[in-house]
């Protein structure tokens, strides 16, 4: 995949900037959405493909059709469209199960995370609003998304419930990275 | 285990730190040789950058 971006972006730095975006969107993915990618390979790539269309949209560099052509046809994302009953009951259940995480915080901790996630406010407004240091959001977000991990960690057995070692998308990260860096149990760790 | 815990520890402070705006690109820096200095770190940065991104789901709309 970065040989594919290399070909397409002008900066190496964006290479390994769409890369790691391409991986935090696929993890970013709900359990549904990512069970019904079908390729995973196809999907990597035309994530990587959007994200790098940003970098350039944003960089104005070189035309967009420099960019390969990656059909439509090569992924399925089921309900990226239109949601089935059963996937707004899943993310019905997802947001229980989150708002259960971030429910059981300590206080400071689950305002914090709650102005920034749910209402959006940045760190620099929730630092105003309650009267507390920047450096104390930072500490209050770090400690909190720690905990709601462990938290979902607890609730279903796993932070990313749909990868696991059958899962064709846990070998994914090393089928693009070449060398066989990461354990086995990588993604659970 | 301990040295798991930490990496934890560091995944989390990398992600709030990065989670804003004005962090130093001196920051940036650090947070890749942090991350290239071995997999578990952006495993674990990953890992709490998925549940970072979930929480998303709970966003309220914007007015419009």
């Amino acid at each position: 995949m970065r040989a594919f971006l290399a070909r397409s972006l002008p900066h190496r730095d964006d290479v390994s900037d769409v890369v790691q975006e391409s991986y935090a969107r696929l993890l970013a993915l709900s359990p549904e959405r990512r069970s019904a990618v079908r390729t995973w390979r196809a999907f990597l790539f035309a994530t990587a493909r959007n994200i790098a269309m940003d970098h350039l949209r944003r960089r104005e560099v070189v035309s967009l059709d420099a960019l390969p052509e990656i059909h439509a046809g090569d992924v399925v994302l089921r309900g990226s469209q239109e949601r089935r009953p059963e996937e707004i009951v899943n993310l019905t259940q997802e947001r229980r199960l989150l708002a259960g995480a971030i429910a059981s915080l300590p206080e400071k901790c689950r305002q914090v995370l709650i102005l920034r996630k749910i209402h959006g406010f940045s760190q620099k407004e929730i630092a105003l609003r309650m009267g507390i240091a920047e450096h104390t959001v930072e500490k209050h977000l770090s400690h909190g998304v720690r905990l709601c991990a462990a938290r979902l960690l607890q609730a279903t057995g796993t932070t990313q419930t749909e990868v696991n070692s059958s899962c064709p998308g846990a070998g994914a990260w090393r089928r693009v990275s070449g060398p066989r860096a990461a354990p086995q149990t990588g993604w659970l760790v | 285990m301990a040295s798991g815990e930490r990496t934890e520890g560091c995944a989390a402070d990398w992600l709030a730190r990065l989670d804003r705006p004005d962090a130093p690109a001196a920051a940036r820096a650090e947070f890749e040789v942090w991350c290239r200095a071995d997999p578990l770190h952006l495993m674990a940065y990953l890992r709490l950058l998925g549940v970072w991104n979930r929480l998303d789901y709970l966003r309220r709309p914007t007015m419009p």
